[in-house]
């Protein structure tokens, strides 16, 4: 077969209108700090509800001269990254990478890289449920009249019941929080660890929900407040004493998963971004 | 890994390097970005003569297609539908010409097109996003000079930026342009040399 056959497809996939309207939809919802905007979302060859909200933004802004990492819970190798990677790659011809300091792009699924982002990086974020208010508000039509009215009331009053039922924000993820004083935002299934880092970032976050057909924006350096009472504050994961299994990292996000040995198995945690975990590793082989 | 796809065209590979720009400079006021070279330069000229800034028509065409209505003005007044400029500008595009009062995105050849602001559209405050984005092509910007003094998200403290050939009436309308968050204009800044500045509605803008 010649090479121009195997050239089936427009660059980065999506036609120049798909990309256009995107592109058109990113600048309002970087004009709009939070704000969910509508947007086409085109059929891609991966099912809605599998990334590709995230993956028709990254498709979007891809150039060639990009460098790309794409994390599925914080793990470059998991089956939904290796594809969406291999699917971005295989149409755009970028370069990929697993390490979070030399990419321009980082495509993610539920978590924020571990090691600082700079400004001249963007990430893009795989939104699931793009209305925080869908648990207090099923009806799409009224809980937009929520938020053009900024009437969170009922927001507080499910914290509050939160807070009456559990005796705490019982809250494990996705946690709400405002936007530029003004927007209630969706963080997307980011384990609380990784709220912190919207707020006053030095990175742009874009954030793409494919089935929900919703784009929205954290520009850097915007006031992002998570939802929280004054003597029931928002807290992130973190126990003292924790600590990598592996890297002996501790103040990482963790996980927790099962190891069989000789004697039965046991319960273990590991930093769940395993690049910088792996980082740390080689580094300390480096220098051991 | 064999690549499927074919690679951009050169009007292409443009729309996307200026979307990162105008992109960046939208999530940072005040930092002043470089628009690449524009990939076409046979622009039919304005009213008096002069060519157009080709770096801020061909930045402003990446985004218009056939699904939102445009409009553009030299000095303080609309073209009409039937200058030439405009034809060519629907033509290459598909977009419509509309009334101001409707149009999704404005093109502004002078900074006196700053009178203009205010027949824009604002958006509503269940569709904010349907405001317009206007682009306002003047002769330089200066990064770090002293015009205007920018806030507000984007900006990590404050951020200064020089406009020349801009007047005190002008500065004082782009401070003063429809901005009640959540609603207002979106405003690029583009100069001769394709420098760009990005001023959303979020930012807070005071003359110096």
């Amino acid at each position: 077969m010649s090479e121009a056959s195997d050239q089936l497809y427009n660059f980065a996939l999506l036609d120049e209108d798909a990309k256009r309207e995107i592109r058109r939809k990113l600048l309002k919802a970087v004009a709009l700090p939070g704000h969910l905007v509508p947007f086409a979302s085109r059929d891609l060859p991966i099912a809605r509800g599998w990334g590709t909200g995230g993956l028709q933004i990254t498709l979007s802004i891809v150039t060639p001269a990009d460098t790309l990492k794409v994390i599925d819970q914080g793990d470059d190798e998991s089956v939904n990254a290796v594809n969406l990677r291999r699917l971005i790659n295989r149409t755009t011809g970028v370069t990929t990478t697993t390490d979070t300091a030399a990419a321009t792009i980082i495509q993610t699924r539920h978590r924020i890289p571990e090691e600082p982002m700079r400004a001249d990086q963007i990430l893009v974020l795989q939104v699931p449920m793009a209305d925080p208010l869908r648990w207090v508000e099923p009806n799409l039509e009224r809980a937009t009249m929520m938020h053009s009215e900024a009437d969170y009331g009922k927001m507080w009053v499910y914290m509050y019941e939160s807070v009456v039922r559990a005796g705490d924000l019982r809250i494990a993820s996705q946690y709400p929080v405002i936007v530029n004083r003004r927007y209630l935002m969706d963080t997307t299934p980011i384990p609380r660890w990784d709220v912190p880092k919207l707020h006053m970032a030095d990175t742009l976050y874009l954030f793409g929900a494919g089935r929900e057909k919703r784009i929205y924006a954290v520009p850097p350096y915007t006031i992002v407040e998570p939802l929280q009472f004054e003597d029931y504050p928002f807290r992130t994961e973190y126990r003292p004493g924790q600590r990598c299994a592996r890297c002996g990292a501790e103040h990482t996000f963790l996980t927790e998963h099962f190891v069989s040995d000789s004697n039965g198995g046991r319960w273990e945690t590991t930093c769940s971004d395993a690049a910088y975990c792996a980082k740390r590793v080689a580094q300390m082989e480096a220098t051991a | 890994m064999t690549i499927v796809a074919t690679p951009p065209t050169p009007l292409e590979r443009f729309n996307s390097l200026a979307f990162r720009v105008l992109l960046d400079c939208l999530a940072r006021p005040g930092k002043v970005g470089r628009l690449p070279p524009p990939p076409f330069a046979d622009l039919p000229p304005l009213p008096d003569g002069t060519p157009p800034n080709t770096v801020a028509v061909a930045a402003w065409l990446s985004l218009l297609d056939q699904t939102v209505s445009f409009a553009h003005a030299v000095g303080a007044e609309w073209l009409p539908v039937d200058y030439p400029l405009t034809r060519w500008l629907a033509l290459r595009t598909n977009a419509r010409p509309a009334d101001p009062s409707a149009t999704d995105f404005a093109l502004l050849h002078d900074p006196s097109g700053t009178t203009l602001f205010g027949d824009l559209n604002i958006g509503s405050l269940l569709e904010p996003e349907r405001s317009c984005t206007v682009f306002l092509s003047l002769p330089e910007i200066v990064p770090n000079g002293a015009a205007l003094r920018l806030r507000g998200p984007g900006i990590a403290t404050t951020a200064t930026v020089g406009l020349r050939g801009v007047a005190p009436t002008e500065l004082a309308a782009i401070a003063a342009r429809p901005s009640q968050f959540p609603l207002g204009i979106d405003l690029f800044l583009i100069d001769q040399q394709g420098r760009c500045l990005g001023l959303p509605r979020t930012t807070q803008i005071e003359v110096i």
